[in-house]
């Protein structure tokens, strides 16, 4: 299982869902929750493509799809996206919103660090508007995912990874998480990964635990719970890599941490050891 | 030969060979290297190494030296092309490449002297009278992963390379055989030699490319005894050589 070699021409998937509720205006760290939820799925996104881009442009591994919840459940990209449920990694990487100019820290070759311009892709800006409709936001999930599944079925399972303050407004989302986790391809069950952004006082970063002992609230264990279990590679790349030390149990959920571990966890090649 | 499912021109081994004649030895070299998959313009950079070693830019100097020439060739050619947001953050990452090279070394004696560098997972094996009698730098299937340390063409990630460079000095006999091959190729090679020795005659057997072309098609979808393939879907490089 979760051993289906990901080409073009079978090609994985990944599902971002993020909440754009109203609750997400409150401050978090140095900003707001949404702020916090843009910069992470852009960020996502950005390594998603990253990882697929060659020398002649980008290898359509993956489809990908996000899907925002708050006033309304729905497909989140803008602009020539706008509306589409999934599409070829190629189509978001030459569509974004807007280009920033960052600052970015890289080794100078004598073992310090040196400021790099880099551009920055953005597609998704903050957004916090009505209820958290979180039970519908994992059935259209389901929907859309069923359906591709039907097309793909050899091939590695689809990644979904949700991102939220956990305080769904339409129910205890439990269930609908367990039956988008229950759809599966040929090499694997669907592998639901939740990133919950916290702003309760007692909440500390945690990333990927084996039990809910820690976690500060109903809502945080509830998207625990909900979390599937990482496979067995993306533990030893979280070990090897990240100086981690996950066992068999370590569920794919972080609390106010960053989640690009899963995405670098997935094998399409050769990743040389000294590439960070 | 590329991975089963991208084209030609997607194939991002590289292989080289050479001979330069001295006054009492004639220097042959043979070289292969293997652009990672997760960098880009990793074809270039393979090509540029395995060149490298042929026209014998790695001799006497320290390997640094050597590969920051190389990087150098490398970033000019790429330099000035307009390239999307994601092309140009993989770039500055640099290209990542393996290598192993030979230099056999001819002179009146009766045997041969001959020395290899390796670094990363493309592999030499010494076969006398059908037996492999030396595996460099890998010498067991399980050995191979798919987080080698490489050479990058960015200087930057190239910090512990040093740890990782591998030689290897010896003689052969006539009669010996030298194969080079790619990762995929080489831990075919150990997992196969393991449970049957006369898989080295079925690699004399093959006489051409076409010959070639089948086998690997073969061994893609043959499964082995733990389950998968014998042969990791990959670009495949093999080099044979002959002493006679």
């Amino acid at each position: 299982m979760y051993s289906a070699e990901i080409s073009r021409s079978n090609p994985s998937c990944f599902l971002f869902i993020i909440d754009q509720s109203g609750s997400m205006s409150d401050p978090y760290g140095a900003g707001s929750k949404a702020e916090s939820v843009s910069d992470a799925i852009n960020r996502l996104l950005q390594n998603l493509i990253i990882k697929c881009a060659k020398s002649e442009g980008i290898r359509d591994y993956y489809h990908v799809g996000v899907i925002g919840y708050g006033a309304s459940v729905g497909p989140a990209f803008g602009g020539v996206l706008a509306g589409k449920e999934l599409v070829p990694i190629s189509e978001i990487a030459d569509n974004p919103s807007r280009l920033e100019k960052r600052l970015k820290k890289v080794p100078d070759g004598a073992g310090g660090l040196a400021d790099q311009l880099v551009k920055f892709p953005v597609w998704f800006e903050p957004v916090s508007n009505g209820g958290t409709p979180m039970c519908q936001a994992v059935n259209t999930a389901h929907t859309i995912l069923n359906q591709w599944i039907n097309e793909y079925t050899p091939s590695f399972p689809p990644v979904v990874i949700h991102i939220t303050d956990g305080e769904s407004t339409d129910g205890d989302p439990t269930s609908e998480m367990a039956k988008l986790r229950e759809l599966a391809t040929d090499d694997g069950n669907v592998l639901l990964f939740n990133l919950h952004i916290s702003d309760s006082p007692s909440a500390v970063e945690q990333r990927f635990p084996e039990t809910s002992d820690g976690l500060p609230d109903p809502y945080s264990r509830m998207l625990y719970e909900g979390s599937s279990l990482l496979t067995p590679f993306m533990i030893r790349v979280a070990n090897q890599e990240h100086d981690l030390d996950l066992s068999d149990g370590a569920r794919g959920f972080v609390l106010n941490a960053d989640l690009t571990l899963v995405i670098q966890a997935l094998d399409i090649g050769t990743r040389p050891a000294n590439l960070r | 030969m590329p991975k089963a499912g991208n084209r030609q021109d997607e194939y991002e081994d590289a292989f080289n060979r050479s001979i330069q004649i001295n006054k009492d030895t004639t220097n042959y070299r043979f070289a292969i290297a293997d652009g990672a998959s997760e960098s880009s313009f990793a074809d270039l950079w393979a090509k540029l190494l395995a060149s490298g070693y042929c026209n014998g830019k790695f001799d006497d100097r320290p390997l640094q030296k050597s590969i920051s020439k190389l990087s150098r060739v490398w970033q000019k050619k790429l330099q000035g092309k307009d390239l999307p947001w994601y092309a140009q953050e993989k770039l500055s990452s640099g290209a990542f490449a393996a290598i192993a090279g030979i230099t056999f070394r001819l002179t009146d004696a009766s045997f041969t002297a001959f020395d290899a560098v390796a670094i990363g997972d493309s592999c030499i094996f010494q076969i006398r009278n059908d037996k492999m009698i030396a595996a460099f730098p890998m010498s067991s299937a399980d050995e191979f992963h798919n987080r080698p340390v490489l050479i990058s063409s960015n200087a930057a990630n190239n910090g512990p390379l040093k740890d990782f460079v591998r030689t290897w000095s010896g003689i052969a006999k006539a009669g010996d055989s030298f194969l080079l091959m790619t990762d995929a190729l080489a831990c075919w090679l150990l997992t196969r030699y393991e449970e049957d020795l006369s898989v080295i005659k079925k690699l004399y057997g093959l006489a051409s490319e076409q010959d070639f072309t089948r086998f690997v098609h073969a061994e893609r979808k043959s499964i082995s005894r733990d389950g998968g393939f014998y042969l990791r879907n990959d670009d495949v490089t093999f080099i044979r050589v002959k002493l006679l």
